[in-house]
């Protein structure tokens, strides 16, 4: 093959590749006749995150649509400069350059999830950005970045959180002697979600008797061996950290081999998405999982009611997440104390609108609220409960929008209704 | 402990047929074609999507659904192969061709992610049926219709294929085509014909493992490109172009993934069956099947 050619092949593959790599789309590129103010950001459009991507995404533009309605930031109008990562948390670092060093925006949103989110942080450390970030557990453990704000609502036990409520409520049967499975995805997620359950374990003084990760999707395409090996230790309580297909996979692993623990659930990603829902349906009765919405009389949480009500107008227009439970109403409300901080401040300096933010708190659709004292950037009480399935008898999406259905089982704050034990897992 | 051995082994068997099932077509359009279709996962993923609209539309039952789907995607197989005929492998050498192979097939396989996102969204996407949650048993072994009726869609295919190259005339020719496309023209064949099919067929398979795919699990648009280490180490590990070794690799990497998680643990899975793979690799660098 003559050097021409293969010159011209590496060219058609390097064009292809820099389509995949920059395959998102990139909003307000164009100039106009005043000025906008450009917000930067990576998400998984594509992918096995897809689907919180894309939900995340409608979030933003209606909130940037509800602030140029009003006439914008600072008299100019907000616009939106993203790219797709395919969930792909190598491409965040490069993507975060570009959007910093080539298109130049004035702040930017973080990508979605802890591994993109803590991929990103440095990027943002080393040019000073404000950074908000949309749903990571712990992604400034090891960083303490000043200006990294945590729209998640987990609190500052991000780590032990999620697991604190699943064995709190495990504790609450009264049973003793209790012991524990625990099973994550091998991923930035996974990792810190172990750390937390075995954290947890300790202080519930719970015998822990299995503990695995598992390669993510889609190496692991059986998930019937693991759960066998986790049914063979006899654990009483099954705690899972997984995304959505390792989610979905486990659940239905779980009834095909028969294992009925007394809790199951825990840190499984995924089960707030309608599509999940609406498979999995009756399969979901007696799964306990940590969510941030759910439409039972105890959530009063701000505005959400209204928020979800433009969103899911819009969502089933545009082919996203129909729900809307999960990460949208945190992501408006991370787009939205930016907006204001800005307006506030009057600036666009990061240090000042950080500052601002920082002293001010959150303020939008989800409340409000300040940041935790010890500067970890989460916010300073956690709004995070768990939920027991009950009655689903259909895959129905209806199933999913009305109260009893998805009962709040712990905190007790929150608490609509008392658990289910021994859940009764997989039951019509 | 003995039923938790055979409950291991038999979903290790399982799983092991279907992963025979994905690699099949690329074992065929690489071993005999030599044309190396990075893109067959795509194809896959494609197959489980078509099936997931049949079932949803019409309500189709996910086995059927794949049935009518594969004429669609060997007529595609079948052009397809025409047009990289007509203006890669006719005008280059068979190094060159296998080298714009790579970038034209590269280039589908992100067009097929890019228009099942665009047309499907990209949430998980999966099917269920009235048979998906049954689990026979036997004695201490259950097995679950969800993954036993892949498993036995798979071995079919694999003989219907077997039967078919090595028992029909129009077989025969594209494994003589495949050994020496030269020779095979000598006697009278058509090697761009045979080649077509071949392509076509293996197209269909990727069709029918796609069916498989949604009904074992939820598939996403950018699976294929995660899934393509797999499916080409299996291929490889068979011996390309021998649908008896993909079924059988397919075994070995699926009861050697099912052991080592039940007894060294999930995190070693893949390391393990790469290991295997390497090992195999180096004592019979043909694969474990080809001649």
């Amino acid at each position: 093959m003559s050097m021409k050619r293969f010159g011209l092949m590496l060219i058609i593959l390097v064009v292809v590749a820099s389509f995949s790599m920059a395959g998102g789309k990139a909003e307000g590129q164009e100039g106009s006749d005043t000025e906008p103010i450009r917000i930067g950001a990576s998400l998984a459009l594509t992918g096995n995150l897809g689907s919180a991507g894309k939900s995340i995404l409608l979030a933003w533009q209606i909130c940037l649509e509800d602030w140029n309605a009003k006439g914008g930031v600072l008299g100019r109008p907000v616009e939106l400069v993203y790219y797709d990562d395919h969930s792909n948390a190598s491409e965040v670092p490069g993507l975060y350059t570009k959007l910093i060093t080539v298109d130049k925006v004035d702040f930017i949103q973080s990508p979605y999830g802890t591994p993109a989110i803590t991929a990103a942080m440095p990027i943002a450390m080393e040019h000073g950005m404000v950074y908000p970030g949309n749903a990571a557990l712990a992604a400034n453990k090891e960083f303490n970045y000043k200006y990294y704000f945590s729209f998640w609502p987990l609190g500052p036990r991000q780590v032990e959180g999620i697991a604190d409520l699943f064995f709190e409520a495990a504790m609450s049967s009264g049973e003793k002697n209790l012991t524990v499975a625990i099973l994550s995805e091998d991923n930035e997620y996974g990792a810190r979600v172990s750390e937390g359950a075995l954290e947890s374990v300790k202080k519930y003084g719970l015998k822990v008797v299995y503990n695995d990760r598992y390669p993510p999707s889609p190496a692991t395409v059986d998930f019937t061996p693991v759960v066998r090996a986790v049914q063979n230790t006899g654990a009483d309580l099954f705690f899972v950290g997984s995304f959505p297909q390792g989610t979905i996979s486990i659940i239905k692993a779980c009834k095909e081999v028969g294992y009925k623990p007394k809790l199951f659930g825990g840190a499984m990603t995924g089960v707030a998405y309608a599509a999940n829902l609406t498979e999995l349906g009756p399969l979901l009765n007696g799964v306990c999982a940590c969510c941030y919405y759910v439409p039972e009389p105890t959530i009063q949480f701000g505005n959400v009611e209204d928020f979800l009500e433009t969103y899911q107008s819009r969502a089933a227009v545009e082919g996203v997440d129909p729900l809307g439970y999960y990460n949208p109403p945190w992501a408006y409300s991370s787009m939205d104390t930016l907006l204001k901080a800005i307006e506030a401040t009057g600036s666009l300096d990061q240090t000042v609108v950080g500052d601002y933010i920082l002293a001010n708190g959150w303020d939008s659709v989800v409340g409000k609220g300040a940041w935790d004292p010890a500067g970890s950037g989460e916010i300073a009480e956690s709004r995070g409960f768990l939920v027991q399935w009950r009655g689903i008898e259909s895959n129905d999406l209806s199933e999913f929008m009305v109260p009893g259905k998805q009962v709040i089982i712990a905190p007790e704050e929150y608490q609509s209704g008392p658990m289910l034990w021994p859940s009764p897992l997989f039951e019509d | 402990m003995i039923d938790v051995i055979l409950n291991t082994i038999v979903s290790g068997i399982l799983i092991g047929g279907f992963y025979a099932a994905c690699a099949i077509g690329l074992s065929i359009s690489f071993g005999m074609l030599r044309i190396p279709n990075i893109a067959h996962p795509g194809f896959i993923i494609a197959g489980g999507f078509l099936t997931y609209y049949f079932n949803k539309t019409f309500g189709l039952d996910p086995l059927l659904a794949g049935l009518l789907i594969i004429p669609i995607f060997f007529a595609f197989g079948f052009l397809l192969y025409r047009g990289y005929n007509r203006f890669f492998e006719s005008k280059r050498d068979e190094r060159e061709g296998q080298m714009s192979a790579l970038v034209l097939f590269f280039g589908v396989l992100m067009i097929i992610e890019a228009l099942l996102s665009v047309t499907f969204g990209v949430d998980f996407r999966t099917v269920t049926t009235p048979w998906s949650s049954i689990v026979l048993h036997f004695g201490s072994v259950g097995i679950c219709l969800r993954m036993a009726v892949p498993f036995l869609c798979s071995v079919l295919m694999v003989c219907i294929l077997y039967l078919y190259f090595s028992k029909t005339y129009l077989g025969l020719v594209i494994q003589a085509v495949a050994q020496d496309s030269m020779a095979a023209t000598l006697i009278g064949s058509d090697p761009r014909f045979a080649k077509s099919i071949a392509f076509g067929i293996s197209f269909s398979t990727a069709a029918y493992a796609g069916t498989l795919f949604v009904c074992l699990v939820p598939v996403e648009p950018s699976l294929g490109m995660q899934f393509l280490g797999r499916v080409f180490s299996i291929a490889i590990l068979g011996g390309l172009g021998s649908p008896l070794g993909t079924a059988v690799a397919g075994l070995i990497v699926g009861i050697t993934e099912s052991l080592t998680t039940a007894y060294i643990g999930s995190s070693w899975t893949l390391a393990v069956s790469f290991i295997l793979l390497l090992i195999i690799i180096a004592v019979k660098p043909t694969g474990l099947f080809r001649r």
